[in-house]
């Protein structure tokens, strides 16, 4: 019996890692680039097998480029990194984060200051009501009226539950406290998230605002998350797309989608990346 | 096209329903059991040994992770005894621009509050004898300005931490008053083994990885195969945002383990952590862990869910008896100030809690290193 168990529990690791991200993929790329993409089922396909990479990961190691700051500030490792802090419920931290660092490169004072302000209420202080959870500060005033699939995240936590019959879910989340009330999102206390209040209700913004509160937060994912993401199935996908970048870009990465035209030396195309789904247009010359 | 689309798109929902039917399966076979208590009660080191007694072990990625843990718990712990050394005593922070030093209003009434606090509990002697000598300065200037946990220990930073730790008076006597800034027990392990821990070839051993001590964001599960059984086990963050996460976690509990931290009777809550005059009688952990408790015991999916009480930190619970008394959390209590009926009425304290006579409760003790000496 247990034999049988486990041997469903390999065949069912080693679909994980692609099956959840996929299904997370397109979910998550409306969160973090506010588009649309579809799903890149052709990419999972080029990836080599993880098995393969051992001595790959032995020299990025060696070279000292599997560091919680190399990975978090690289497109692919900043994704894996948010969809699994999305798995642990904590998805604000890496959204805080990035949030502080485009703060940062603020200039215009009345920019600072309004940036601040919701920055603080979104993450720093008590969590309201509506709060949505992995909503950054920008994208909310890009777009006021919340789509579909936020609404629907709200949701997941009570539909949860739904198995167990307890349709008075709602009502116990509020009647329990836990003493959870009133605490923020990002787990920080106390006298730093004090010293920002008393900062923006003096009016006295700098870029350094945040500096305190986001290397707590940054020390708690070094070295808790961190940690927890290398063993998990997303840290072997970082790998897997990691070698798939030290390799030649070729023609087979790109999808033709139309042609655009041809002239007197050759055709005109429009051509999709695998790899990052941007489009590219494709001169193609006859060699003579 | 568009019909072409749906009929992908429910082939798709069907391999994930077979999928979330795989796992119910599983889900069924599997005894869940769920570490719940308040924040530093423990529930991680247990964790921790588990998976050394009953899982595979650490493996070499996973001590690398602990190995950092433990560099930045130094190197917070040292920050923290500093920075409250220098708040005490006024010492101005040396060579680091520091926000403190600006007039605000808001550090100008902390530190009205704080000196009306400190007349009350302390004298000026007493002030004074958290003053680090200036011989320390530059190992001060040199930790404060260190970027949190980023870098490793260096050599330098491994005896600027010795001479501070061993020939610096200031220090230790805040190290005394740890209950309340937040630094943890075993920080005073670490600092005694500073030079073993900073080698560059250090890997921790077992001792090492149950002492480190971090705060656990979101969760962690293994399954640990205990003779025929299954056992999922759970481990959850305990600081009150961590809370609100729980709830993501309740469906389909066989039972909980419930943590409880013996010696945080005179702790302060991390959440609350401020200066020394915090009034540990007024808000302390083991209050929370009553709270939280209490909590738990009331919610609605828990009232046929079995609860196991662990008692953590008793080997340390022994040594802080005999100086502080569990008057702090127990106003009630009447007992001599000993380890066993103390112990006792904290754990008759916490069954009363329970107002459903039908549950299942278990009381179990743990020691912290006894149960680990017995199996290594």
């Amino acid at each position: 019996m247990i034999k049988k168990s486990q041997k469903q529990a390999t065949k069912s690791d080693s679909k994980d890692a692609v099956t959840t991200v996929a299904q997370n993929k397109e979910f998550l790329n409306r969160i973090i680039l506010g588009k649309s993409h579809g799903n890149n089922t052709k990419l999972l396909e080029q990836l080599p097998k993880f098995s393969e990479l051992e001595e790959f990961e032995k020299t990025l190691r060696e070279q000292n480029q599997i560091t919680f700051a190399s990975v978090f500030h690289e497109p692919v490792g900043n994704y894996l990194i948010r969809t699994y802090l999305l798995s642990q419920h904590s998805i604000d931290k890496a959204i805080f984060l990035s949030d502080v660092e485009l703060f940062k490169k603020l200039k215009n004072p009345s920019a600072q200051k309004s940036v601040a302000q919701k920055i603080f209420d979104q993450f720093c202080g008590a969590e309201t009501s509506n709060h949505i959870p992995g909503l950054s500060v920008f994208e909310h005033a890009k777009n006021r009226n919340i789509p579909w699939y936020i609404e629907k995240r709200k949701n997941l936590a009570v539909n949860d539950h739904a198995s167990e019959g307890a349709k008075n879910m709602q009502a116990a989340s509020q009647k329990i406290s836990l003493f959870a009330e009133g605490t923020n999102n990002i787990g920080v206390f106390g006298k730093p998230i004090q010293k920002i209040h008393e900062k923006i209700a003096s009016q006295k913004i700098d870029e350094t605002l945040f500096d305190e509160v986001s290397q707590q937060v940054t020390n708690d994912l070094l070295l808790d998350i961190f940690p927890r993401f290398q063993q998990s199935a997303y840290h072997r996908l970082y790998l897997r797309c990691k070698f798939l970048e030290t390799k030649p870009v070729t023609i087979k990465h790109f999808d033709e989608l139309r042609s655009l035209g041809h002239g007197a030396f050759g055709l005109v195309s429009t051509n999709k990346s695998f790899l990052t789904n941007l489009l590219f247009i494709f001169f193609t010359i006859k060699k003579q | 096209m568009g019909g072409c689309m749906s009929d992908s798109q429910d082939t798709t929902d069907r391999n994930v329903e077979r999928e979330i039917e795989k796992d119910k399966k599983q889900d069924t076979r599997a005894h869940k059991l769920l570490l719940l208590g308040a924040g530093g009660s423990g529930k991680s080191t247990f964790f921790k040994q588990l998976k050394a007694i009953h899982g595979e072990g650490h493996n070499d990625r996973e001590k690398e992770g602990f190995k950092r843990q433990i560099h930045g718990q130094v190197v917070e712990s040292i920050q923290l005894l500093i920075r409250q050394c220098k708040t005490v005593t006024k010492d101005p922070l040396p060579g680091i621009k520091d926000e403190d030093d600006e007039p605000f209003g808001n550090d100008d009434l902390d530190d009205a509050r704080l000196s009306n606090s400190l007349k009350v509990e302390m004298t000026e002697t007493e002030i004074a004898q958290f003053k680090i000598a200036k011989e320390f300065d530059q190992s001060c200037q040199y930790l404060l300005e260190i970027h949190g946990s980023r870098s490793a220990l260096t050599e330098q930073l491994v005896t600027h931490v010795k001479s501070l730790w061993n020939e610096c008076p200031a220090i230790q006597a805040m190290f005394e008053h740890r209950n309340k800034i937040g630094i943890p027990d075993s920080s005073a392990f670490f600092f005694n083994d500073i030079e073993r821990i900073g080698r560059s070839d250090y890997t921790p051993d077992h001792k090492d990885i149950v002492l480190a001590r971090y705060r656990t964001t979101g969760m962690t599960e293994k399954e640990f195969h205990i003779k025929d059984a299954v056992f999922k086990v759970l481990d959850v963050g305990g600081q009150r945002n961590e809370r609100k996460k729980w709830i993501h976690f309740f469906d389909g509990v066989t039972a909980v383990l419930f943590v409880v931290s013996l010696t945080c009777y005179d702790e302060v809550p991390f959440e609350d952590v401020t200066d020394l005059a915090a009034d540990v009688t007024l808000m302390n952990s083991m209050l929370e862990s009553i709270k939280v408790f209490e909590d738990t015991l009331d919610f609605e999916c828990f009232q046929k869910t079995g609860f196991i009480l662990f008692f953590n930190k008793a080997d340390l619970m022994q040594e802080k008896i005999k100086r502080v008394p569990i008057t702090n959390a127990f106003p009630n209590y009447k007992g001599p100030q000993e380890f066993k009926p103390s112990v006792d009425y904290i754990s008759k304290y916490f069954l009363s809690l329970n107002r459903v006579p039908e549950r299942e409760m278990l009381l179990r003790f743990f020691f912290e290193y006894v149960l680990f000496v017995n199996y290594w």
